[in-house]
């Protein structure tokens, strides 16, 4: 059921709030145990659901107006722990509400809960989390993909209508790719940062995994918005983000970077993408070849700006102001030092020891100069391609989910494997992952598709066409 | 090339501490990821950088005063508080 | 003295806006501690700034003061270090691309050239308990806008330094962008200073000292920093590149234990900020919306209205004193007379009732018909300055004052002819030797007859009178 349909449901007392998210309260208590997917559940959600059933019965209802959905954990919730997965905010209970969940709350969503994902959003698996890895509901051995992992998981599995997660680098599509769910990243300054706890300031952008690009849309009509707390979103944002569904595929251009389809994806992926390549060619759409020569430097570009912006971003965690603080030192800087020793977990030290050597003195023009000519260059290639182009498909990830702890000890094969969906952050575009295939272990294949900046609307309809249209298999768990 | 002393240095600016074990296996892990970023030394330094675009003067927010945080809210997720204050070692 | 000192300064000063520069919190003096402290300015995650439009304002105001070029695209940048009064562990500044470059300030017969002014915010305070070891971090005072000035190294000596300190004050306080009291804080100068060999003109290493908070700190901190580097060449040592705290009660400067071992702040730009772009027509509004500044007042004084130097300078001291003045000498253009009741009569009342010139209740007009009366010797000079003490004491007009203390001079003019006719009878040859060319004795006359008629006699008639009757004789 979309959305639309249960808000139809909802507004006609055919379903009662309270069920509704009864029924999801229990299947998160039986199926979470397993997966793993939320960090914190919240207890409150009853009350909530009769808030929001009373608006309903007053006739006020707004689209999301009752409907159960989680948020990524390092989205801030007034007066609910925000941890980030870091033992560092193990305990931090904001005061105030991000932008996103001042809106939900005014429209009287149901937080069901916040979920996992890797620590400060830094990693591609869920496997980084203070609280333990989450698990793919198609296979529980296979992470679910990252960082935005609880959210792909919860959807999948069930456990709400909709999510909030982010996106720096991929970290909302690859783990929909993953997990056979759509997410969507809207544009850069699409959706307020206000109360997102910033990983990378310049790429984050908060996004929407849903069972649908057409749920997806929905929930970004709801939050998307120029934001005077924010003054990085643009007014260039302009919602209707369901405008476009049903539109005729027939003569849309679609680009195909043959970069994105090098040796680093696997072949079941590769196959996968074309043949919806060839599905929409079927439609009417017209293929267009094209090329991002920049490609190979996507990557090493990517970890340089985001780690420097990391690293001045998670600077403030010291123990002082919020969060753990170290039982050692008898100094400032030895007690700052031993709490981000111990607050920390391994790969977000690696992140903020290499945003500092790529921002340290000596350094910096190699480094983090060349990766913002790099971030130019990718963006102008982008622009090119969109001179002949209306969206571009792409792999959303080289592969599909792999195993628990295959690659979380080999810091540059995780990088690598970001290949896909970091030009997109770069450039600030907005891109959709939804699901086009499967591999021959049952998982979950990907496709994106990315279009012009605030043009959410042509995306959301080229996925809703292709999802109309393929058979989707449903998760073990 | 990087090696110990330059990820001690590092360590230093971030303000994290490692002992002398984790330091050799960071070092090793450094060097294998600072491999990958050398490559963005490839492109011809003629390249602009990015830049963000500018928002109009008059679009800044207006010079008005809103109430500040309670006292208890500014203060509730410390662990170490004094006289409305956070505490630290003694600087200086 | 065989060495040459270069100076150059780096002045900060917190910006007179209502709210602080990224948040909306007050900025406001004093309070209980984090009382003032919002999610944004206490460095909460997920919080990101958002620019103060009058900040910005007011940025390029003192650049405009400061004779800068205001630039139409400026940026933000992060400056990254761990301190515990920094919540953020960095401070939002201006690097790369500052609001204001390329000033230049005229003083004492030298340009003095400005480096830059930036944008940037100020960091909360600590206050220390030696008995418990801790420091307690009050965040008050972060996200207080400060401008950052940047001279050139063009000073040469004290007084060179301490004019230009106080002429900067005088420019911000009259463009409103600063109160710029150096005593509490709200303007701090930190001078960078080396010397070199009268022969050289290779700058040597320099040594900042900060802690400077009057302008004779400022004199005595250079003149002793000159002779520790003196001393230091002259033995054949090297002087350190370092920071330096003044001391006022022993006089002297000592290192500073360095915050940080090494100080890399690695810049980069503040990626939560658009950098902001300011249009030709924008500045050329801000500009407009300015007063006349000091400097400019100080030249129409001297050339136009042929004021002394001394009392042009003392007038433009207070911005209030040199707009009242202004005032009265657009209504009557006695600008000498006009400038010696305010600095005489005026002053001294200011002085004695511990008012400034905003408090008092009288209108410039009130000083002009004094003069006027004055001049059409109405009253005596004496009587003008004890209409202006009476003013000060009732407020009242000064006709009513002049009126009810019987200051108005008669109009005795046929007495007077009299007196005058007698004076001149009496001194025949005197009155002679005037006609063959002795023009001197007409003041000889005028004292004959000023005391033989007395006191609240009318100079200005008799002189008529006199001029009269020995012309015409
Ligand atoms: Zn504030």
């Amino acid at each position: 059921m979309s959305l639309t349909e249960l808000r139809k449901k909802l507004d006609s007392h055919e379903i009662s709030v309270k069920e509704l998210t009864k029924e999801y309260m229990e299947k998160i208590e039986k199926k979470d145990k397993i997966l793993n997917s939320f960090i914190t559940v919240c207890d409150e959600t009853e009350k909530e659901a009769i808030a929001a059933q009373d608006i309903i019965d007053k006739g006020q209802s707004k689209a999301m107006t009752g409907i159960p959905i989680s948020i990524k954990d390092n989205i801030c919730t007034e007066g609910i722990r925000t941890t980030c997965a870091s033992k560092m905010l193990n305990d931090f209970v904001p005061f105030y509400n991000a932008t996103v969940t001042e809106k939900l709350n005014n429209e009287k969503a149901v937080i069901l809960g916040k979920t996992n994902m890797d620590e400060f959003a830094m990693g591609a698996s869920s496997c980084t989390s203070y609280f333990g890895r989450v698990k793919n509901p198609y296979n529980t051995d296979c992470v679910p993909g990252g960082s935005s992992g609880g959210a792909a998981a919860s959807v999948a599995a069930g456990l709400c209508a909709a999510a909030l997660g982010s996106d720096t680098g991929g970290s909302v599509r690859q783990p929909a790719a993953f997990c056979g769910v759509t997410g969507l990243k809207p544009t850069y300054g699409t959706v307020s940062r206000y109360g997102l706890i910033a990983f990378a300031s310049s790429l984050d952008q908060i996004g929407v995994i849903a069972n649908s690009a057409e749920d997806t849309g929905y929930v970004l009509n709801s939050i998307y918005g120029y934001d005077v707390n924010d003054r990085t979103t643009s007014k260039k944002a302009q919602g209707n983000y369901l405008s476009k569904i049903g539109q005729n595929i027939k003569g849309l251009k679609i680009g195909i970077p043959k970069e994105f389809f090098s040796d680093a994806v696997s072949d079941d992926v590769k196959q996968s993408v074309m043949s919806a390549a060839e599905y929409y060619k079927s439609c009417g759409a017209e293929l267009v070849e094209s090329s991002m020569p920049s490609l190979p430097y996507a990557v090493s570009a990517y970890y340089l700006i985001s780690s420097a912006e990391a690293a001045s971003n998670l600077s403030r965690f010291d123990g002082i102001k919020y969060g753990y603080r170290s039982s050692e030192g008898d100094t400032f800087n030895e007690l700052i030092s031993n709490t981000r020793r111990e607050g920390f977990g391994d790969e977000v030290k690696r992140r903020i020891l290499l945003g500092n050597y790529a921002l340290s003195s000596g350094y910096y023009d190699a480094y983090y100069k060349n990766a913002s000519r790099i971030r130019k260059k990718i963006r102008d290639e982008y622009a090119q391609i969109f001179e002949k182009c209306d969206i571009i498909l792409t792999p959303t990830a080289p592969t599909t989910a792999y195993k628990a702890g295959y690659q979380e000890n080999d810091p540059v094969k995780m990088y690598l494997a970001d290949i896909c969906t970091v030009t997109v952050n770069i450039a600030g575009l907005p891109a959709i992952s939804t699901t086009c295939g499967y591999d021959s272990n049952n998982m979950p294949i990907g496709m994106s598709l990315v279009g012009k900046a605030f043009d959410e609307a042509l995306i959301i309809s080229a996925a809703d066409a292709f999802e109309k249209d393929f058979y989707k298999k449903e998760a073990v768990i | 090339m990087i090696d110990k002393k330059l990820t001690q240095h590092l360590a230093d600016l971030s303000k994290i501490n490692f002992t002398d074990e984790e330091l050799e296996k960071i070092t090793v892990q450094m060097g294998d990821i600072i491999n990958l970023m050398d490559k963005v030394k490839e492109i011809d330094s003629n390249n602009p950088t990015y830049t963000i675009d500018a928002v109009n003067y008059s679009d800044l927010r207006a010079d008005e005063v809103a109430e500040s945080s309670p006292n208890e809210d500014i203060l509730k997720n410390s662990k170490e508080t004094k006289e409305n204050s956070f505490v630290v070692p003694k600087v200086v | 003295m065989k060495y040459i000192p270069v100076i150059g300064l780096e002045i900060h000063a917190e910006m007179l806006t209502k709210s602080k520069v990224f948040c909306s919190c007050a900025n406001e003096f004093g309070g209980d501690r984090n009382d003032r402290v919002c999610p944004r300015c206490s460095g909460m995650p997920g919080t990101l700034p958002v620019v103060n439009h009058e900040a910005v304002t007011l940025a390029a105001k003192a650049g405009i003061a400061l004779g800068c070029t205001v630039n139409n695209y400026s940026a933000f940048d992060r400056k990254n270090y761990f301190y515990p009064d920094l919540p953020k562990a960095y401070q939002i500044t201006q690097f790369e691309f500052p609001i204001c470059t390329n000033g230049l300030v005229h003083i004492l017969n030298r340009d003095i050239r400005i480096n830059r002014i930036h944008i940037e915010e100020d960091a909360g305070k600590l206050v220390h308990d030696d008995y418990e070891g801790i420091s307690m971090a009050d965040y008050n005072r972060c996200g207080v806008p400060l401008i950052e000035i940047v001279t050139e190294p063009d000073f040469r000596t004290v007084e060179e330094v301490q004019t230009f300190v106080e002429e900067i004050a005088l420019r911000l306080k009259y463009a409103e962008v600063c109160d710029a009291k150096l005593e509490q804080g709200s303007l701090r100068v930190d001078v960078n200073i080396s010397i070199m060999p009268y022969d050289s003109n290779e700058f040597g290493t320099r040594a900042e000292i900060k802690n400077l908070n009057s302008i004779k700190a400022i004199g005595r901190a250079i003149d002793y920093e000159i002779e520790r580097q003196s001393e230091l060449l002259d033995k054949g040592q090297k002087v350190v590149q370092e920071t330096r705290r003044f001391n006022d009660n022993h006089g002297n400067t000592k290192a500073l234990r360095s915050k940080e071992e090494a100080h890399d702040y690695r810049y980069f730009p503040e990626p939560d900020i658009p950098p902001v772009f300011i249009s030709d027509e924008e500045i050329e509004d801000i500009k407009k919306s300015m007063p006349e500044m000091p400097q400019v007042r100080y030249k129409r004084y001297t050339e136009e209205y042929k004021l002394p130097e001394d009392d042009a300078k003392l007038i433009i001291t207070d911005k209030a004193f040199s707009d009242f003045y202004d005032s009265a000498v657009s209504l009557y253009p006695q600008y000498k007379e006009i400038s010696n009741i305010m600095l005489g009569e005026v002053n001294r009342n200011l002085n004695d009732t511990g008012k400034t010139i905003k408090d008092i209740s009288f209108s410039p007009e009130d000083i002009t018909k004094i003069i006027k009366m004055t001049d059409e010797g109405k009253i005596s000079k004496n009587a003008a300055k004890t209409i202006v003490k009476i003013m000060f004491e009732t407020g009242d007009s000064p006709e009513k004052i002049a009126e009810d203390n019987n200051l108005i001079m008669k109009d005795n003019s046929d007495e007077l002819e009299a007196i005058a006719q007698r004076v001149l009878s009496e001194n025949e040859s005197t009155v002679n030797a005037y006609k063959n060319g002795n023009e001197k004795l007409f003041g000889f006359f005028m004292g004959q007859i000023m005391s033989a008629a007395g006191k609240g006699a009318n100079p200005k008639l008799i002189k008529d009178i006199l001029t009269k009757k020995l012309n015409n004789n």
